[in-house]
């Protein structure tokens, strides 16, 4: 098994291993009660009542035979005093002697309970020597059977029934005093029991705390560290290395993430390499296609100048076909030169758009002045961007408004700004043209027009512009229109780009 | 009919057409709107409908696709015997697909328009 396995079994099994104990300390203490219980019910209270039934037939016994002996009750007595030296006494005999079974060797009640028997045995041979005596009513009549008797049940039977009786005397003593040890025992024991469980309890809970938390921790703690790492990897930092020490899965899982981000970084910096060579191969290309062009044209001026008078009316058509031709290719190109020079300056500066926009009025003045246009610009933010392309950008889009105007309506053109959380949020808005429904997907393609050149020269390459250059300011353009109404251009930028 | 954006094309194509000799009259419309614009009014303004239509594909605004979906709207009368795709480059599998399900479309040509290619046309279509 692996590490975080070993951890969260750790920690499971402490709690596991407090139930088991605490299971098996409360058997145990439950079998010690029973035990001192069945003690006490098997041992000690049979003793006890065994002991009491001797001792109430002991001095029944000698109260009996003093009646016969004195107040000559002889009928009466008789058969009393036969059942308990016959039956009762022999048989508590022969049960003190199963009593002693029960007892240790070495217990002193032992020979206590001898001297009981013994003294028991004792007083019957007595009493059944009294019996012989004082067998008529005749017996009693003669002086010298009862001074004998007499004296039979005052030295000898009165000293056996004190014996006994002081013998059953200790016993219960120590019967009660074994008794109040087992309780004191069963108390002690139990008293224990439960500071061991609230120790146990206490140092398990505080040991899978411990364990529980670093577990936790020892979670967390990666999951965080990989957490951070791709965040920076969201954030185009592929540098950025997971460092999760040890050999648990979550190392493995670290060193796995960075064998991604390395192979991320190669892949990405593979795709930076070939996107910059696309990039060169199209500027190198749009450049060097520009000359023959320039050729195409330089020598159709020519032959439009010098051969005028020579040539028909058809092939001047033909002529002016092709310089259209070669004048639009070479914008087409242009356009392409342009797009692939976006991006190359990669230095992000404040600008004042208020400012900017001002500047680029001064621009675009001919246009204005020749379509009438009105330029209506709110207050703009400061912005840290890549200057050059957003300006770009605005002339694009202030270019396509005043472009796209309704014939005979002069254009007028609203710029404003509104702040959001992470962006700023510009809309450029005319009343122009609009676009239709269905087209409006199409215009931020490259090369995509929705007039002819008749109708609005172009290249189609002018939103492509837009896009790309939205795209280097991390935000986005979409447009709002209704067809014959004018368009809005709503485009975001980024706050977080310095 | 010679349906394309770009004047250029129309006026190459008009010219090897009148070489040929072969047609009544030619009529240009410089994309998919005009075009409609043009047979739907055939009967209110006597435009005569046309036998044959050169149909661009890529055009601004209206395309051919475009042109072609609001062309199979129009009354029977009001089509042509014969419409033919004009390609700048050949078809992709996706376009192939769309052309063969629209049951206008007689054929493909390949840009430029030639004499020998509207020779073996008219032979194959008329």
């Amino acid at each position: 098994m692996t590490k975080i396995g070993y951890k969260l079994v750790l920690g499971f099994g402490m709690f596991i291993v407090i139930l088991i104990a605490h299971s098996v300390l409360g058997q145990l203490t439950t079998d010690q009660a029973l035990e001192t219980h069945d003690r006490l019910t098997t041992k000690i209270e049979p003793a006890v009542a065994l002991l009491n039934d001797i001792r109430t037939a002991n001095k029944e016994l000698y109260l009996l035979v003093a009646n016969k002996v004195i107040d000559h009750k002889n009928s009466s007595t008789s058969n009393r005093i036969k059942q308990i030296i016959e039956v009762d006494l022999p048989y508590f005999i022969s049960n003190m002697v199963l009593l002693k079974k029960s007892l240790e060797p070495t217990d002193p009640r032992n020979k206590n309970i001898d001297t009981v028997a013994g003294y028991a045995s004792k007083s019957i041979l007595l009493i059944e020597e009294i019996n012989s005596l004082l067998l008529t009513s005749k017996d009693y009549e003669d002086p010298i059977k009862i001074d004998m008797t007499t004296d039979l049940l005052n030295n000898r039977l009165s000293v056996f029934s004190t014996e006994i009786d002081n013998g059953i005397s200790f016993l219960l003593r120590k019967y009660k005093q074994e008794l109040e040890n087992k309780v004191a025992e069963l108390s002690n024991e139990l008293q224990s029991n439960s500071r061991f469980f609230l120790l146990t309890s206490l140092l398990f809970i505080g040991f899978g705390v411990v364990i529980t938390y670093r577990n936790t921790r020892a979670i967390v703690k990666p999951i965080n560290a990989l957490m951070n790492s791709v965040r920076s990897i969201q954030e185009g930092n592929y540098e950025n290395k997971v460092s999760i020490k040890g050999n648990d899965e979550f190392s493995m899982l670290g060193t796995a993430f960075n064998q991604m981000s390395e192979s991320l970084k190669s892949s990405f910096d593979q795709i930076n390499t070939k996107n910059k060579e696309l990039e060169q191969f199209v500027y190198i290309a749009s450049h060097d296609l520009q000359e023959p062009l320039r050729t195409v044209n330089s020598f159709t001026d020519l032959l439009e100048k010098d051969y005028k008078d020579k040539l028909d009316e058809t092939a001047a058509i033909y002529i002016n076909f092709i310089s259209q031709a070669s004048h639009r290719m070479s914008l087409l190109v242009k356009g392409l030169l342009d797009y692939s020079r976006i991006g190359g300056n990669k230095e992000l500066t404040k600008v004042k758009c208020n400012e900017m926009l001002d500047a680029l009025k001064d621009d675009l003045s001919t246009l204005i002045s020749t379509e009438n246009a009105t330029l209506e610009v709110g207050i703009l933010p400061e912005l840290g961007v890549y200057k050059i392309e957003f300006r770009l950008l605005f002339q694009n889009l202030i270019n396509n408004a005043i472009k796209f105007h309704k014939p005979g309506i002069p254009p007028i053109v609203k710029i404003t700004a509104a702040e959001e959380k992470d962006f700023w949020k510009f809309k450029i808005s005319d009343n122009g043209i609009g676009i239709k429904e269905n087209q409006k997907d199409k215009i931020f393609g490259m090369f995509q027009r929705l007039n002819t050149q008749k109708e609005f020269a172009g290249t189609g390459i002018g939103l492509a512009h837009c896009v790309k250059i939205i795209e280097m300011h991390g935000g986005t353009i979409t447009v709002e229109s209704e067809f014959g109404r004018g368009s809005t251009f709503c485009i975001t930028i980024s706050k977080k780009l310095i | 009919m010679l349906i394309d954006d770009c004047e250029a094309t129309n006026y190459y194509n008009q010219i090897i057409i009148n070489r040929l000799d072969c047609a009544n009259s030619i009529v240009m419309a410089q994309g998919g709107e005009k075009a409609l614009e043009y047979l739907k009014n055939t009967s209110s303004d006597g435009n005569s409908i046309p036998d044959l239509i050169f149909l661009d594909i890529n055009m601004p605004g209206m395309n051919g696709w475009e042109f072609l979906e609001e062309y199979e709207k129009l009354s029977n009368i009001k089509q042509a015997k014969v419409v033919l795709l004009m390609l700048t480059t050949s078809l992709n599998p996706d376009d192939q697909d769309k052309a063969s399900k629209l049951g206008n479309v007689k054929g493909f040509v390949n840009k430029p328009l030639e004499t020998e290619k509207l020779q073996e046309l008219l032979v194959a279509y008329f």
